[in-house]
């Protein structure tokens, strides 16, 4: 899962007033967590779609990856190829194998297995232990 | 009357005559696309088919996506009548094959001149290859006599197999005929031009395809006419019948509109992709839907139920520039589309995420687009109600994006009554609402709108119970319908007039 889908993704459990973002935890016990991948730099494509996005939050979620990008941009900086191949970089080539994504207001968890999202939710399983 | 046109000589000149069989329903989206991919001129649309001329050559009509099959037009005439006796219907046919043989020939030799077009400009993404000009001079002799062979023997195959032994030998006719200054080739030039001219006639190997539909069809049977006009072919022309293993492939399709003779330019359907590993939907209804979407460089595309994702692989084929993302609820499904992902090569275009139509992790009004085939019950269960699925929807598009939906007819009645329910509490969608009703190619939907009066009354208390019209923002923009082999379906395009949360 790309850096760019999780900027969107929401908390959308019925009681929970607004849990964006979702925080980002890896799994340490899975040796490739993360992945680099490449993707073609199209640059008009990357100005579009960096103004769709929730910037300091992609700021905030790129420094966890150790990716430092401009604390925040101008108009200048969409002309910059350095700064946009960075951005590039941080929404479309990282992505997240192994990990979860927790809603920070209502701590629900959801699992992110071989790179794909699971956001559906478990019901109550109930466990019955019989003692003798 | 024949109407067959075209003219020999490099590529197609000043434009050759074809036609494309299509799904029904899919007719409009295939002239809209032919003219606007191949600027297409004397565009025609006669049931299930679609004719029209054009310069393009095999890259391009390649390209096509909402046909189902290709073909170069030979003739089209009247329908032949049926109700004579048997003799005299076949004395008719043998006139079709008879008359104006030069229809025939022109129409073969613009097939090749388009296939020789095309190995030629794959040769030259293969000129690097030094091979090629040392295998040249041992071939040369016999390049003379093989040379049509060759070619068809090519075109048969898929050219990714294809044995370097042919791509030589025709790489060496491809110069030829397009007098490229390859100095070795130059002095073969007319040697192998004569070659081709001569060897057209006796080399060819053809085999008849006859599809009859009407009245012709309950007098006699396909097979019967297609031997009758395979007999003919001989008699005329002088090829030989091979069943199994045809060089030429003669389509014949009779009916009570037209009869229609044609050769069909590739071997396999334009319908089924090269880049597509296991279809869901049809890719011509998928890409047809995708085309109706409005998709802009830079979109964010949602298809919240995209099954093994047929739909999101059209579209990040024709749109590349666009952010797409792809949910299902099934483990298999996504499977299923993550390979097809990989089979094409567009991992990472489409972004794949387990999660419930209706309960999408996303923010109020933050897609673009919303393109999806909604489960009709009979392959893939509808474990939620439309209502709520529609809903989710309406809640993460931006106001002014496009939903384009394939639906059942049960689930498209279902949400024209439910519109029908919003008309008397807001006045501004009633007036939207009309001119979307009268842009549905279904002549029912008159009577549809009739219906929802009198059931206004219960619409109302449905109304009452939730609050607000589900679909208040919904605004129709177009409805078609289509043909999916045994059943019909709808595909409606509505856009987001206003922010549905008031």
């Amino acid at each position: 899962m790309r850096l760019l889908t999780h900027n969107f993704l929401k908390c959308n459990e019925e009681n929970c007033t607004g849990g964006y973002p979702l925080q980002i935890k890896l799994d340490d016990t899975s040796s490739e967590n993360v992945k680099i991948l490449e993707q073609d730099f199209n640059k008009e494509f990357v100005k579009n779609v960096l103004s769709k996005v929730d910037y300091d939050v992609l700021y905030n979620t790129a420094k966890q990856f150790g990716i430092s990008l401009l604390f925040s941009y101008t108009s200048q900086h969409l002309e910059d190829e350095g700064f946009l191949n960075s951005i590039h970089h941080a929404l479309f080539k990282i992505h997240i194998m192994e990990g979860s994504l927790i809603c920070p207001q209502c701590h629900v968890s959801f699992p992110i297995k071989d790179g794909t999202l699971i956001y559906i939710y478990i019901y109550i399983y109930i466990y019955i232990y019989i003692y003798f | 009357m024949s109407e067959a046109r075209g003219e020999p000589g490099s590529g197609t000149g000043a434009g050759a005559r074809f036609f494309c069989t299509a799904g029904r329903g899919l007719e409009r989206f295939l002239m809209r696309e032919v003219r606007a991919r191949l600027a297409a001129t004397e565009v025609e649309y006669i049931s299930g088919k679609v004719f029209f001329t054009t310069c393009s050559d095999l890259n391009m009509l390649k390209k096509l996506k909402s046909a189902e099959r290709l073909f170069l037009l030979i003739k089209k005439q009247f329908p032949l009548i049926s109700s004579v006796s048997k003799g005299k219907l076949f004395n008719e046919m043998q006139r079709l094959i008879n008359e104006d043989p030069g229809s025939w020939l022109n129409a073969i030799s613009i097939w090749k001149n388009l296939l020789e077009l095309d190995a030629k400009k794959e040769k030259l993404s293969q000129r690097d290859d030094n091979q090629v000009k040392r295998k040249v001079g041992e071939n040369e002799i016999i390049i003379a006599k093989k040379l049509k062979i060759e070619q068809m023997q090519k075109i048969e195959e898929n050219r990714d197999c294809q044995l370097e032994k042919q791509i030589e030998e025709e790489t060496l006719e491809q110069r030829d005929v397009t007098t490229k200054s390859e100095n070795f080739q130059e002095e073969f030039q007319n040697d192998i031009e004569k070659a081709i001219d001569t060897h057209n006639q006796k080399d060819l190997t053809f085999r008849v395809s006859c599809r009859c539909s009407g009245t012709i069809r309950k007098a006699f049977t396909a097979q019967e006419l297609g031997k009758v006009i395979g007999i003919a072919i001989m008699k005329h022309f002088g090829w030989k019948a091979d069943l199994r293993n045809p060089k030429l492939e003669i389509f014949i399709h009779l009916n009570d509109v037209y009869s229609v003779v044609g050769i069909p330019v590739f071997r396999v359907p334009l319908a089924s992709r090269a880049y597509i590993k296991t279809a869901g939907l049809r890719s011509t209804i998928a890409w047809a839907m995708a085309s109706l979407a409005d998709i802009k460089a830079g979109a964010f595309v949602l298809d919240p139920m995209c099954g093994l994702g047929t739909i999101l692989l059209e579209a990040a084929k024709e749109w590349p520039d666009v952010y797409y993302v792809g949910a299902d609820v099934s483990d298999s499904q996504l499977l299923g589309t993550w390979d097809n992902l990989k089979a094409a090569g567009l991992e990472d275009k489409i972004e794949l995420l387990k999660v419930s139509v209706i309960e999408l992790p996303l923010p109020s009004e933050s897609v673009d687009i919303i393109i999806s085939d909604i489960p009709f019950g009979k392959k893939f269960k509808l474990g939620k109600d439309i209502k709520s699925i529609l809903q989710e929807m309406e809640r993460v598009l931006h106001v002014g994006g496009t939903i384009v939906l394939l639906l059942s007819e049960d689930h498209r009645r279902y949400l024209t009554d439910c519109k029908g329910s919003s008309i008397p509490f807001n006045s501004k969608d009633s007036h939207t609402d009309e001119p979307g009703i009268k842009k549905c190619l279904n002549p029912e939907e008159k009577t549809g709108a009739s219906k929802t009066v009198s059931t206004s009354f219960e619409a109302r208390n449905h109304k009452f119970l939730d609050r607000m019209s589900p679909f208040g923002s919904l605004v129709p923009v177009e409805c078609y319908k289509v043909s999916l082999g045994k059943t019909d379906a709808f595909i409606c395009k509505y856009k987001k007039s206003h922010s549905s949360g008031l």
